[in-house]
Protein backbone atom coordinates (compact mmCIF):
# COMPACT_ATOMS: atom_id res chain seq x y z
CA UNK A 1 0.00 0.00 0.00
CA UNK A 2 1.18 3.60 -0.55
CA UNK A 3 0.13 7.19 -1.27
CA UNK A 4 -2.37 6.41 1.29
CA UNK A 5 -1.85 10.04 3.12
CA UNK A 6 -3.05 13.15 1.59
CA UNK A 7 -2.38 16.62 2.61
CA UNK A 8 -4.23 19.63 1.65
CA UNK A 9 -2.73 22.82 1.31
CA UNK A 10 -4.42 25.68 0.46
CA UNK A 11 -3.04 28.05 -2.98
CA UNK A 12 -6.48 30.48 -2.61
CA UNK A 13 -9.55 30.55 -1.44
CA UNK A 14 -10.92 28.51 -4.42
CA UNK A 15 -8.04 26.07 -5.08
CA UNK A 16 -5.85 23.60 -3.28
CA UNK A 17 -2.75 21.30 -3.30
CA UNK A 18 -3.06 17.92 -3.13
CA UNK A 19 -0.03 16.05 -2.16
CA UNK A 20 0.18 11.98 -1.05
CA UNK A 21 2.77 11.08 1.38
CA UNK A 22 3.39 7.18 2.20
CA UNK A 23 4.77 7.76 5.50
CA UNK A 24 2.46 9.13 8.17
CA UNK A 25 4.59 11.68 9.02
CA UNK A 26 3.68 13.79 5.35
CA UNK A 27 6.26 15.52 4.67
CA UNK A 28 7.00 16.84 8.33
CA UNK A 29 9.97 15.85 10.35
CA UNK A 30 9.66 13.26 12.67
CA UNK A 31 9.37 14.08 16.47
CA UNK A 32 12.15 13.01 18.71
CA UNK A 33 11.03 13.48 22.15
CA UNK A 34 13.28 14.18 25.44
CA UNK A 35 14.95 11.40 26.98
CA UNK A 36 14.97 13.45 30.19
CA UNK A 37 11.94 13.15 32.33
CA UNK A 38 10.35 15.45 35.63
CA UNK A 39 10.02 13.12 38.17
CA UNK A 40 9.24 15.21 41.58
CA UNK A 41 9.88 18.02 42.46
CA UNK A 42 10.19 19.69 46.67
CA UNK A 43 10.41 23.37 47.47
CA UNK A 44 11.18 23.69 51.41
CA UNK A 45 12.18 25.44 54.57
CA UNK A 46 12.71 22.16 56.98
CA UNK A 47 15.29 20.05 57.38
CA UNK A 48 14.99 17.22 54.98
CA UNK A 49 13.38 16.64 51.58
CA UNK A 50 12.48 13.21 50.34
CA UNK A 51 11.80 11.75 47.38
CA UNK A 52 9.70 8.42 47.20
CA UNK A 53 8.48 5.92 45.55
CA UNK A 54 10.82 6.30 42.78
CA UNK A 55 9.56 4.49 39.80
CA UNK A 56 12.27 2.52 37.81
CA UNK A 57 11.04 3.18 34.51
CA UNK A 58 14.41 4.80 33.55
CA UNK A 59 17.98 4.65 33.81
CA UNK A 60 19.68 7.08 35.35
CA UNK A 61 18.00 9.71 37.97
CA UNK A 62 19.62 13.49 38.53
CA UNK A 63 18.43 15.85 41.12
CA UNK A 64 19.25 19.72 40.83
CA UNK A 65 19.19 21.26 43.58
CA UNK A 66 19.61 24.63 44.77
CA UNK A 67 19.51 26.29 48.74
CA UNK A 68 21.78 27.12 52.00
CA UNK A 69 21.80 26.31 55.24
CA UNK A 70 22.76 28.42 57.62
CA UNK A 71 23.54 26.42 60.36
CA UNK A 72 26.91 25.62 59.23
CA UNK A 73 25.95 21.92 58.53
CA UNK A 74 26.58 19.92 55.84
CA UNK A 75 24.13 18.41 53.91
CA UNK A 76 23.62 14.39 53.41
CA UNK A 77 22.26 12.30 50.73
CA UNK A 78 20.70 8.89 51.60
CA UNK A 79 18.96 5.91 50.13
CA UNK A 80 16.13 4.25 50.91
CA UNK A 81 15.86 5.32 54.63
CA UNK A 82 19.22 3.49 54.82
CA UNK A 83 21.50 5.62 57.74
CA UNK A 84 23.82 3.04 58.29
CA UNK A 85 27.14 4.75 57.97
CA UNK A 86 29.19 1.88 57.43
CA UNK A 87 27.23 2.06 54.08
CA UNK A 88 28.47 5.45 52.86
CA UNK A 89 31.63 6.67 51.18
CA UNK A 90 32.25 10.22 49.88
CA UNK A 91 35.74 11.68 48.06
CA UNK A 92 36.05 14.80 47.17
CA UNK A 93 37.59 17.38 44.86
CA UNK A 94 37.38 20.73 46.42
CA UNK A 95 38.11 24.88 45.71
CA UNK A 96 37.23 27.37 48.14
CA UNK A 97 38.78 30.27 45.97
CA UNK A 98 42.32 30.07 47.51
CA UNK A 99 43.14 26.02 47.28
CA UNK A 100 42.33 23.32 45.83
CA UNK A 101 41.81 20.09 48.29
CA UNK A 102 40.95 16.35 48.10
CA UNK A 103 39.83 14.56 50.41
CA UNK A 104 37.12 11.82 51.58
CA UNK A 105 34.10 11.49 54.34
CA UNK A 106 33.15 8.15 55.94
CA UNK A 107 31.07 7.73 58.94
CA UNK A 108 28.48 9.41 57.92
CA UNK A 109 24.77 8.57 57.28
CA UNK A 110 24.98 9.62 53.53
CA UNK A 111 26.99 10.48 50.53
CA UNK A 112 28.03 14.24 52.33
CA UNK A 113 27.63 17.51 50.32
CA UNK A 114 30.74 19.38 52.16
CA UNK A 115 29.83 22.63 49.95
CA UNK A 116 26.46 23.88 51.06
CA UNK A 117 27.81 24.55 54.98
CA UNK A 118 27.15 27.59 56.89
CA UNK A 119 26.35 29.72 54.07
CA UNK A 120 23.94 32.83 53.02
CA UNK A 121 23.60 32.33 49.86
CA UNK A 122 22.33 29.06 48.07
CA UNK A 123 24.43 26.47 47.04
CA UNK A 124 23.52 24.49 44.07
CA UNK A 125 23.95 20.94 42.73
CA UNK A 126 23.54 18.46 40.04
CA UNK A 127 23.63 15.29 41.17
CA UNK A 128 23.87 12.34 38.73
CA UNK A 129 22.91 8.46 40.48
CA UNK A 130 23.62 6.14 37.58
CA UNK A 131 22.33 2.69 37.25
CA UNK A 132 19.74 2.90 40.02
CA UNK A 133 17.68 0.40 39.64
CA UNK A 134 20.82 -2.39 39.82
CA UNK A 135 20.38 -5.42 41.79
CA UNK A 136 24.17 -6.39 41.31
CA UNK A 137 26.31 -3.06 41.72
CA UNK A 138 26.62 -0.77 44.41
CA UNK A 139 25.32 2.87 43.75
CA UNK A 140 28.15 5.92 42.64
CA UNK A 141 26.54 9.32 42.36
CA UNK A 142 28.57 12.20 40.65
CA UNK A 143 28.26 15.86 41.52
CA UNK A 144 29.11 19.01 40.79
CA UNK A 145 28.20 21.83 43.08
CA UNK A 146 28.64 24.55 44.45
CA UNK A 147 28.47 28.43 45.99
CA UNK A 148 29.55 32.06 45.89
CA UNK A 149 30.08 34.32 49.17
CA UNK A 150 31.73 36.98 47.60
CA UNK A 151 35.15 36.09 48.50
CA UNK A 152 34.92 32.70 49.76
CA UNK A 153 32.47 29.54 49.03
CA UNK A 154 33.31 26.43 47.66
CA UNK A 155 33.24 24.82 44.09
CA UNK A 156 33.59 20.80 44.18
CA UNK A 157 33.55 17.86 42.37
CA UNK A 158 31.93 14.56 44.71
CA UNK A 159 32.02 11.08 44.34
CA UNK A 160 29.84 9.27 46.48
CA UNK A 161 28.85 5.24 46.61
CA UNK A 162 25.82 3.70 48.95
CA UNK A 163 27.47 0.49 49.54
CA UNK A 164 24.62 -1.58 48.65
CA UNK A 165 23.99 -3.74 45.23
CA UNK A 166 21.20 -5.97 45.81
CA UNK A 167 18.58 -3.04 45.98
CA UNK A 168 17.29 -0.67 43.59
CA UNK A 169 17.01 3.03 44.67
CA UNK A 170 13.15 3.48 45.64
CA UNK A 171 13.87 6.67 47.65
CA UNK A 172 16.14 9.65 48.13
CA UNK A 173 16.33 11.74 51.39
CA UNK A 174 18.33 15.31 51.14
CA UNK A 175 18.85 16.57 54.54
CA UNK A 176 20.86 19.10 56.12
CA UNK A 177 22.64 17.63 59.56
CA UNK A 178 21.45 20.24 61.43
CA UNK A 179 19.17 23.59 61.13
CA UNK A 180 16.80 23.85 58.45
CA UNK A 181 17.53 24.22 54.48
CA UNK A 182 16.16 27.80 53.60
CA UNK A 183 15.33 29.22 50.03
CA UNK A 184 15.79 25.09 48.99
CA UNK A 185 14.40 23.53 45.65
CA UNK A 186 14.77 20.32 44.75
CA UNK A 187 13.64 18.35 41.60
CA UNK A 188 14.11 14.74 40.88
CA UNK A 189 14.62 13.92 36.94
CA UNK A 190 14.94 10.44 34.96
CA UNK A 191 17.07 9.84 32.40
CA UNK A 192 15.51 7.35 29.53
CA UNK A 193 18.46 4.81 28.57
CA UNK B 1 7.05 14.50 31.92
CA UNK B 2 9.32 15.02 29.23
CA UNK B 3 11.85 18.00 30.02
CA UNK B 4 15.05 19.49 28.74
CA UNK B 5 13.98 21.00 26.02
CA UNK B 6 15.81 23.51 23.51
CA UNK B 7 15.16 27.18 23.70
CA UNK B 8 17.85 28.84 21.47
CA UNK B 9 20.86 27.36 19.74
CA UNK B 10 23.10 29.94 17.55
CA UNK B 11 26.09 28.45 15.54
CA UNK B 12 28.98 30.76 14.05
CA UNK B 13 28.93 30.36 10.47
CA UNK B 14 30.70 32.91 7.67
CA UNK B 15 32.77 35.10 10.24
CA UNK B 16 33.96 35.23 13.40
CA UNK B 17 31.71 36.86 16.19
CA UNK B 18 32.11 39.44 18.88
CA UNK B 19 29.40 38.04 20.79
CA UNK B 20 26.75 35.30 21.57
CA UNK B 21 23.54 36.55 22.67
CA UNK B 22 20.51 35.45 23.98
CA UNK B 23 18.01 37.58 24.63
CA UNK B 24 14.06 37.16 25.85
CA UNK B 25 14.31 33.98 27.46
CA UNK B 26 11.18 32.29 27.99
CA UNK B 27 10.32 32.41 32.27
CA UNK B 28 9.03 29.05 31.73
CA UNK B 29 11.48 26.59 32.80
CA UNK B 30 13.24 25.91 36.46
CA UNK B 31 16.78 25.92 35.42
CA UNK B 32 18.56 27.01 32.05
CA UNK B 33 21.71 25.18 31.26
CA UNK B 34 23.81 26.30 28.14
CA UNK B 35 25.85 24.02 26.59
CA UNK B 36 28.89 25.35 24.36
CA UNK B 37 31.41 24.11 21.97
CA UNK B 38 33.85 27.10 21.66
CA UNK B 39 36.93 28.19 20.04
CA UNK B 40 38.26 31.99 19.77
CA UNK B 41 40.67 33.87 17.21
CA UNK B 42 43.03 35.26 19.58
CA UNK B 43 46.52 34.28 19.02
CA UNK B 44 46.74 32.40 22.01
CA UNK B 45 46.09 28.45 23.23
CA UNK B 46 43.44 29.48 25.09
CA UNK B 47 41.21 32.50 25.90
CA UNK B 48 38.66 33.10 28.89
CA UNK B 49 34.84 32.86 28.32
CA UNK B 50 33.49 35.46 30.14
CA UNK B 51 29.52 35.84 30.29
CA UNK B 52 27.18 38.29 31.69
CA UNK B 53 23.14 38.54 33.06
CA UNK B 54 20.66 41.25 31.79
CA UNK B 55 23.33 42.94 30.00
CA UNK B 56 24.68 44.24 33.02
CA UNK B 57 28.29 44.80 33.09
CA UNK B 58 28.65 46.05 36.42
CA UNK B 59 30.74 45.15 39.30
CA UNK B 60 28.21 42.68 40.61
CA UNK B 61 29.59 39.58 40.08
CA UNK B 62 32.13 36.78 41.93
CA UNK B 63 33.49 33.54 41.02
CA UNK B 64 35.52 30.74 42.43
CA UNK B 65 37.37 28.47 39.85
CA UNK B 66 38.72 24.97 40.85
CA UNK B 67 41.64 24.00 37.86
CA UNK B 68 43.27 21.08 37.00
CA UNK B 69 45.85 21.87 34.37
CA UNK B 70 47.61 18.42 33.69
CA UNK B 71 49.64 19.01 36.74
CA UNK B 72 48.56 20.33 39.48
CA UNK B 73 45.03 21.38 40.58
CA UNK B 74 44.66 25.33 42.19
CA UNK B 75 41.62 27.34 43.01
CA UNK B 76 41.11 31.02 43.01
CA UNK B 77 38.64 33.71 43.35
CA UNK B 78 37.90 34.13 39.39
CA UNK B 79 36.77 37.53 38.15
CA UNK B 80 37.28 39.71 35.26
CA UNK B 81 37.24 43.26 33.77
CA UNK B 82 38.34 45.24 31.20
CA UNK B 83 38.90 48.25 32.93
CA UNK B 84 35.82 49.32 32.08
CA UNK B 85 33.19 46.54 32.57
CA UNK B 86 32.82 43.28 34.51
CA UNK B 87 32.15 39.77 33.52
CA UNK B 88 31.52 36.39 35.26
CA UNK B 89 34.44 34.06 33.96
CA UNK B 90 32.69 30.96 32.82
CA UNK B 91 35.72 28.30 31.72
CA UNK B 92 38.86 28.51 29.62
CA UNK B 93 38.09 28.19 26.14
CA UNK B 94 39.89 27.16 23.02
CA UNK B 95 41.45 29.50 20.91
CA UNK B 96 43.35 30.13 17.58
CA UNK B 97 47.14 28.93 18.77
CA UNK B 98 45.69 25.49 19.86
CA UNK B 99 45.47 22.43 17.57
CA UNK B 100 43.65 22.81 14.55
CA UNK B 101 39.56 21.76 14.84
CA UNK B 102 40.17 21.53 18.72
CA UNK B 103 36.81 23.07 20.48
CA UNK B 104 36.41 23.73 24.14
CA UNK B 105 33.32 22.22 25.66
CA UNK B 106 31.34 24.45 28.60
CA UNK B 107 28.18 23.40 30.36
CA UNK B 108 26.74 26.12 32.56
CA UNK B 109 24.16 25.72 34.94
CA UNK B 110 21.77 28.34 36.04
CA UNK B 111 19.74 27.67 38.94
CA UNK B 112 16.21 28.94 39.61
CA UNK B 113 17.20 31.66 36.81
CA UNK B 114 13.23 32.62 36.92
CA UNK B 115 13.32 33.32 40.43
CA UNK B 116 13.00 36.74 42.22
CA UNK B 117 13.88 36.38 45.85
CA UNK B 118 17.60 34.87 45.40
CA UNK B 119 20.72 36.24 44.12
CA UNK B 120 21.53 34.02 40.80
CA UNK B 121 24.23 31.28 40.54
CA UNK B 122 26.00 29.65 37.63
CA UNK B 123 28.44 26.23 38.09
CA UNK B 124 29.98 25.05 35.09
CA UNK B 125 31.80 22.42 33.77
CA UNK B 126 34.46 23.23 31.33
CA UNK B 127 37.38 20.92 29.11
CA UNK B 128 39.47 22.37 27.17
CA UNK B 129 41.44 20.06 25.33
CA UNK B 130 44.24 21.98 26.26
CA UNK B 131 45.05 20.11 29.40
CA UNK B 132 42.89 22.36 31.32
CA UNK B 133 39.63 21.13 33.23
CA UNK B 134 37.56 23.06 35.45
CA UNK B 135 34.75 23.91 37.82
CA UNK B 136 33.77 27.36 38.74
CA UNK B 137 31.07 28.36 40.55
CA UNK B 138 30.07 32.45 39.40
CA UNK B 139 27.03 34.68 41.92
CA UNK B 140 25.31 37.34 40.29
CA UNK B 141 24.32 40.13 43.04
CA UNK B 142 20.77 40.74 41.79
CA UNK B 143 17.35 38.99 42.47
CA UNK B 144 15.88 39.70 39.17
CA UNK B 145 14.72 36.94 36.96
CA UNK B 146 17.21 36.35 34.12
CA UNK B 147 16.15 36.90 30.39
CA UNK B 148 19.30 37.76 28.82
CA UNK B 149 22.77 35.80 28.83
CA UNK B 150 25.48 37.15 26.79
CA UNK B 151 28.52 35.17 26.52
CA UNK B 152 32.19 36.47 24.97
CA UNK B 153 35.50 35.68 24.85
CA UNK B 154 38.21 37.61 26.73
CA UNK B 155 39.87 38.39 23.59
CA UNK B 156 39.11 37.93 19.78
CA UNK B 157 35.96 36.72 18.82
CA UNK B 158 34.26 33.54 18.64
CA UNK B 159 35.71 31.76 15.84
CA UNK B 160 33.61 29.80 12.84
CA UNK B 161 32.20 26.52 14.21
CA UNK B 162 31.28 27.83 17.64
CA UNK B 163 28.25 27.00 19.48
CA UNK B 164 26.09 27.53 21.89
CA UNK B 165 22.64 26.04 22.75
CA UNK B 166 20.18 27.00 25.65
CA UNK B 167 18.16 24.13 26.79
CA UNK B 168 15.41 24.91 29.54
CA UNK B 169 14.48 22.22 32.56
CA UNK B 170 11.20 22.50 33.85
CA UNK B 171 10.42 20.99 37.22
CA UNK B 172 6.68 20.19 37.69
Amino acid sequence: MENLIYKLSALSEKTSLQTRYNSMLAGNASYDPSQYFYISSASISTSSASFTSIPSTYKHLQIRFSGYNGAASYGRLSFNSDLTTTNYKTHYLMGNSSTATAGGYSGYAGVVLAGSSGFSNPASYVIDILDYTSTNKTKVVRILGGTDQNGSGAIEFVSGVWLNSSNAITSINLEANSGSWTIASFALYGIKG
Amino acid sequence: MPTYAMISSYTVSGSSVANIDFNGISQNYTDIVAVCSLRGTQTATTTTLLSIINANRGNIYDGIVLKGDGSSGTSARWNFTDGTYYYAPAGTMTAASAASNTFSNHIINYFGYSLTNVNKQFVARSNNPNTITEAVVNRYFYDIAITRLTFYPAAGNFDVGSKITLYGIKAG
